[in-house]
């Protein structure tokens, strides 16, 4: 059984607080017809609340099955991260972290990662380049979608994963 | 400009610990080649990772211009005020039900929590709920996390919540 899509609404109060909710919806439709929807229930939503509706956004779920070699390792730890900066075609910047970078694709004393590491490699040459679909190649880009042509840096890094009491 | 399609990925590690990255992909592709896009980056990640992807995910944001929807909340609003609508589905024993915030205190019935499902406006909602919306070539009709169809309101009533 497949997990149903989502259609979510973010709302705010005058107070600049933000919240969402969301509405399930089947999986078989296309990307026009979810757009339709979400736009007919939003302007059902609009006069029932008191807040405004501040965005909309469809997400879907990924089946993962497929995937090989995904179990975490007895060394991983999501706080190590492999910090990629990007360069666009406009010149802009754009950050990926990678969590639970691998100690072995670190270049030995130093913080980069090594660019010839074979799946360091995949995954900058994929970002780069972009990766191939049925019908065409779907290439990484900026949120404004300015496409991605060179890699700034990579490099490990540290970040928090969430509070800790 | 429409924002990019956002590509997530969601992590665990060892100490079960959870952690997430995005990517941010070009729109003009269907559902399909997104899907196709995310599986090949899943795996990327998943070799180049020693955590585990446990989840992944694509979303689009959905552009709500010219439909006249309200562009300040009243002086009212609080996103802690809800309105939980509960709805069975055609499995029995599987519910379905959302939490709408910054609902409108008019539209609860004077002296109770009760939502106000004689309203127009709340009606007009439920109905859509229970029955879908019309759309080019279909009618969606909304359903659980299974895909079960919702079938009928169960309550709807008002409630205090933190945010999300």
């Amino acid at each position: 059984m497949a997990i149903a899509y989502q259609i979510t609404y973010e709302l705010e109060d005058d107070s600049g607080e933000r919240a969402t909710f969301g509405i399930n919806i089947p999986t078989t439709f296309s990307l026009a017809q979810y757009t339709e929807f979400g736009r007919a229930v939003a302007s059902l939503v609009d006069p029932i609340v008191s807040g405004r509706i501040s965005n909309c956004g469809l997400t879907i779920s990924v089946d993962l099955s497929g995937l090989t070699s995904n179990a975490f390792t007895s060394t991983s730890d999501v706080e190590e991260v492999a910090a990629f900066q990007f360069s666009t075609v406009d010149g802009t910047k754009t950050l990926v972290n990678v969590p639970a970078i691998d100690e072995l694709a670190v270049a030995s004393g130093t913080d980069d990662l090594d660019q010839a590491d074979v799946f360091v490699a995949a995954f900058i040459t994929a970002m780069e380049s972009g990766v191939a679909v049925t019908g065409g190649t779907v290439s990484p880009c900026d949120v404004a979608e300015s496409d991605i042509n060179s890699t700034v840096y990579a490099r490990e890094n540290f970040r928090a994963s969430g509070k800790r009491r | 400009m429409p924002l990019a399609v956002s590509l997530r990925f969601d992590f665990v590690d060892v100490k079960n610990k959870k952690s997430f990255t995005k990517i941010r992909v070009p729109n003009g592709f269907t559902l399909s080649q997104y899907v196709e896009a995310a599986q090949a980056f899943a795996q990327i990640l998943t070799n180049l990772s020693n955590g585990s992807v446990t989840n992944a995910s694509v979303t689009f944001g959905l552009d709500l211009a010219g439909l006249g929807l309200s562009t300040v909340a009243s002086g009212l609003a609080d996103v802690y005020q809800k309105a939980r609508f509960q709805f069975s589905t055609v499995a029995s024993g599987f519910r379905a039900f959302f939490r709408i915030p910054t609902f409108s205190e008019t539209k609860v019935v004077y002296g109770s929590d009760a939502i106000d499902d004689s309203d127009i406006d709340v009606a007009a909602f439920i109905t859509a709920m229970e029955n879908g919306v019309v759309v080019t070539g279909g009618t969606i009709s909304p359903c659980d996390m299974r895909e079960n169809d919702i079938a009928a309101l169960q309550f709807a009533r008002e409630i205090h919540r933190k945010k999300s």
